[in-house]
């Protein structure tokens, strides 16, 4: 039992991480000033959602706070409290409160002090918008202001959209006069609960919703045994049984529907007042019918309010998916708000050996290639079958693909946590956060992405005093970006800071023994020393870098990826960092090669001529260095045996070996020696960090048709000038 | 755990390396090949054999005997690999022989004592098992029993750092 509740809850917490995801997102859009309603709206939903799944698990602390929170969204969204900069501020900050709880509820946080930023939600809610109104404490039951306002009662009435005045509908004081004309005490609620007969598969335990609804003081006044077969046809994960519980009137409504939030589809859930006459009405009609009051009730304001009323919320709350909110989602403006489409969950697990087998496909399809006769290749079945493969392997992948603004999205918070921890002030501009990456991408440049913005604020941004002296503005800039070129993601992370400082780089890594005192090195190539392992120290990093990982980790995470870290940067202008990333992480044109006997995979995007050298086309140049000639130009040549340390057939002439050329980002055009080609094929990435680490030059393995295994080469590493600062890719 | 034995009992895999006995636990192991060669890896120490082929999971082979700072174990008929769960990760372990499976009590693990191979902390502790018919001639047995050395899985877990200390 405990069990399961455990596992309804992890998905709790995985919709809260989704649920602050898009708050977060909504709220900076406000802030940027897109104030639409659309997103407001994403945003109280996001935050009602969460605060509903912590009321059904007992969190009560956060339940608290998202449930003030949502108050002020509320006033919002009905536009009577506008979302200015000083009230998005205070939101962000109470959102960074409300993550914090959330993570106190899942455990891995203590609970936050937020009673400052309670106090901060209440001075607007009851200020009405201003967001430098000193905290008052919050009285029990306010009074009505002579103004005409009364801030508590509108704070959780959505009926206030209806009637712009604030007037409590006649309905509802009539009927409190009636019911209880002197205590102000509403009549008991009945509520009818009959889950539908798929709850339990679903994981919709109702006992647990009976619990809850005891827990408000409800009592079980019937059960509905009706729908109860015979024992022999009775099948034990099916529901049958249908619920009448009767809860005192003091309760809230939405605390009665909140406790239905988690239900399973077709489930029948009725809350009405005990004896009402006009409980059985729609509530629409009873909310329009109503004439305006002739004076407020006398019935304390809050309870009554929306107890009588049921609210559009808690309409909502009782269907059982978001998709209920569709309609309020397509009347917002599509940059505001995320189109909710009809969606399952799935387990990503599913989904990695979906990908597995499809890669098992596309290598068993090669074999079976290999093995007809060139003849029965080129019949129709064979080509057809790949092109289902293919097909196959594209809706996988595009299974996969989300958008990148799921690695940006924590950036925000980590930048006003940055601003506060370095007292430096800076904007973060985020462009191409649509763009679309594979899964894994996703997650795994996470880490990157977070250690270079701490990075590009901690080294890159100056401070202000600096700044102004520069004649910079006091604000640092952090740009954000991601585009698509082709089969390769570009994430890019610049700042406006103040550059690499090469002299300071240059000393450290000389001081670090990472580079002898006499090397000539060009800019770039100092540059690329931040990334080299065991630059990053304590003495060169803050505290706030240096609780991060070392960039020698970024790039190395990068690489695993099959992509590089590219590094720009101008004195006094600041520094661009670009992670490039392959598109896909499954498969790969690649062409065998042999070295010493053993199979290699050369990615073919990369390759773009092979020469079988002449006698006297291969030159060495220096002791180590060799160029080859080719139609009057002279390109650098590695010999792959020497670079992986392999035993190299001493004095093993080019002429009986072949130079494939192959084109690189950092190196331009280079030959790479190898013994033989063997084959063309795709082959499916296996990344050697899941069992081991990345290897730097290796763009990770490929099992092969025989079962062997073959190192898949990443070029780009193998290339790369600053390959030849480290001590050789050979232990 | 529904390994079917008591709680404070464990089922040990033993194996023999060099002259000694070695023990891991049985839950981590997920099994036993035949040796095979590995494809060699570059840049990474020489206990790391290379990558094999696991169903389609690419496991990088180690030399238990040189991880443990030993000389290399040479490769006979009786060599094994023994996949085991690394902290997550698999990993496949050169041993020269598989020994047996043997239920021992937690009480009877002694802690251990610096043993000389290197590491000391890759030992979690001995204990004494009694040999198997007609296993009198096993090395490291005494009388009727075998001292087992029980490795630490964890800390034999591959990980970067340790190999740029290498």
């Amino acid at each position: 039992m405990s069990d399961e509740l455990d596992d309804i809850q992890a998905i709790f917490f995985e919709e809260c991480t989704e649920g602050l995801a898009t708050a977060e997102a909504g709220l900076s859009a406000m802030d940027a000033g897109d104030v639409s309603p659309g997103t407001i709206a994403g945003v109280f939903r996001a935050v009602h959602s969460i605060k509903g799944g912590a009321g059904a698990f007992g969190h009560t602390a956060l339940t608290a706070f998202a449930h003030r929170f949502e108050n002020l969204m509320d006033e919002v969204r009905a536009d009577r409290i506008k979302p200015t900069p000083g009230v998005t501020r205070v939101m962000l900050a109470a959102f960074d409160v409300l993550s914090d709880h959330v993570a106190a509820a899942q455990g891995t946080a203590p609970v936050p002090a937020d009673a400052q930023m309670l106090d901060a939600l209440e001075a607007i809610l009851k200020a009405g918008g201003a967001p430098d109104a000193a905290p008052a404490p919050a009285p029990p039951e306010p009074e009505p202001d002579p103004f005409g306002f009364e801030p508590v009662a509108v704070a959780i009435d959505p009926l206030e959209e209806l009637d712009p005045f604030g007037f409590e509908p006649v309905g509802v004081a009539l009927e409190e006069l009636d019911a209880s004309p002197d205590a102000g005490e509403p009549r008991p609620w009945t509520v009818t609960f009959v889950p539908s007969d798929a709850a339990l598969a679903h994981g919709g335990e109702p006992v647990l919703i009976v619990r809850e609804l005891e827990l408000l003081g409800g009592e079980v006044t019937a059960v509905d045994l009706s729908g109860l077969p015979p024992l022999r046809d009775l099948e034990p994960e099916h529901c049958y049984f249908g619920w009448t519980l009767s809860v005192p009137g003091s309760v809230e409504e939405s605390a009665i529907s909140d406790c239905f939030d988690f239900l399973a589809p077709s489930s029948i859930v009725e809350i009405a007042r005990e004896a009402a006459p006009v409980a059985d009405l729609p509530p629409v009609e009873w909310a329009t019918a109503a004439p305006p009051p002739p004076e407020p009730p006398v019935a304390p304001p809050p309870p009554p309010a929306v107890a009588t009323t049921p609210e559009p919320q808690a309409l909502v709350a009782a269907a059982p998916v978001p998709v209920a909110d569709a309609p309020a989602l397509r009347a917002a403006p599509a940059a505001s708000a995320e189109p909710a489409a009809q969606t399952i969950r799935v387990d990503l697990v599913k989904l990695d050996m979906l990908l597995n087998l499809v890669g098992e496909l596309v290598i068993r399809g090669s074999i079976l290639a290999d093995r007809l006769s060139p003849k029965d290749q080129e019949r129709v079945e064979l080509p057809q079958l790949s092109r289902l493969t293919r097909e196959i392997q594209d809706t996988v992948m595009s299974l996969r693909a989300q958008p990148i603004k799921q690695a940006f999205s924590r950036v925000p918070r980590m930048l006003r946590d940055l601003s506060v921890e370095t007292g430096k002030q800076v904007v973060l501009e985020t462009s191409g956060e649509t763009t679309e990456v594979d899964k894994g991408v996703i997650e795994k440049i996470g880490d990157p992405l977070t250690h270079m913005i701490r990075n590009a604020v901690d080294h890159g941004i100056e401070s202000v005093d600096r700044r102004l002296a520069a004649g910079k503005p006091a604000e640092g800039t952090i740009r954000l970006s991601a585009e698509q070129k082709g089969a390769r993601i570009f994430v890019r992370v610049s700042d406006d800071g103040g550059g690499i400082d090469r002299a300071r780089v240059r000393g450290k890594a000389v001081e670090k023994g990472i580079i002898p005192a006499d090397a000539v090195l060009t800019d770039e190539e100092i540059d690329q020393l931040i990334c080299a392992p065991g630059f990053s120290t304590a003495e060169t990093i803050s505290n706030i870098s240096g609780r991060g990982v070392g960039m020698d980790v970024v790039r190395s995470n990068v690489e695993a990826l099959g992509g590089r870290v590219e590094i720009s940067s101008v004195p006094g202008k600041g520094t661009t960092f670009t992670m490039v990333l392959p598109l896909t992480l499954a498969i790969l044109e690649g062409m065998i090669v042999r070295l010493s006997g053993q199979r290699f995979v050369l990615p073919l995007a990369n390759v773009i001529e092979t020469v079988q050298p002449e006698p006297g086309q291969v030159k060495p140049t220096t002791t180590t260095g060799e160029v080859i000639e080719l139609r009057g130009s002279y390109l650098p040549v590695r010999r792959l045996n020497d670079t992986f340390g392999l035993p190299a057939n001493d004095g093993q002439r080019p002429e009986d070996s072949l130079v494939i050329i192959v084109e690189s980002e950092s190196a331009g055009h280079v030959g790479l020696m190898v013994d033989t080609i063997d084959d063309r094929r795709e082959v499916v990435i296996k990344s050697l960090d899941q069992n081991l680490y990345p290897i730097r030059g290796l763009g990770g393995a490929t099992i092969l048709g025989d079962g062997s295994i073959a190192l898949i080469l990443d070029i780009e590493a193998l290339v790369a000038p600053a390959s030849r600062l480290q001590k050789g890719l050979a232990a | 755990m529904t390994t079917g034995h008591e709680l404070g009992e464990r089922k040990i895999v033993t194996f023999s390396l060099g002259e000694q006995i070695f023990g891991i636990e049985m839950s981590a192991l997920i099994e036993i090949r035949e040796w095979d060669e590995p494809t060699p890896l570059p840049g990474v120490p020489g206990y790391i054999k290379g990558v094999t082929n696991l169903r389609g999971t690419v496991v990088p082979v180690v030399g238990l005997a040189e991880r443990l700072g030993w000389p290399a174990s040479r490769v006979h008929a009786r060599s094994c690999i023994l996949v085991v769960n690394l902290a997550g990760k698999q990993a496949g372990f050169l041993v020269d022989e598989v020994a047996d499976i043997v239920l021992i009590k937690d009480s009877d693990i002694r802690p251990a004592p610096d043993v000389e191979i290197g590491e000391p902390n890759v030992i979690k502790g001995l204990v004494k098992t009694a040999t198997r018919e007609g296993g009198a001639g096993t090395p490291g047995s005494t009388g009727g029993d075998i001292m087992v050395l029980l490795l630490d899985l964890e800390a034999l877990g591959i990980t970067r750092t340790l190999d740029l200390a290498a």
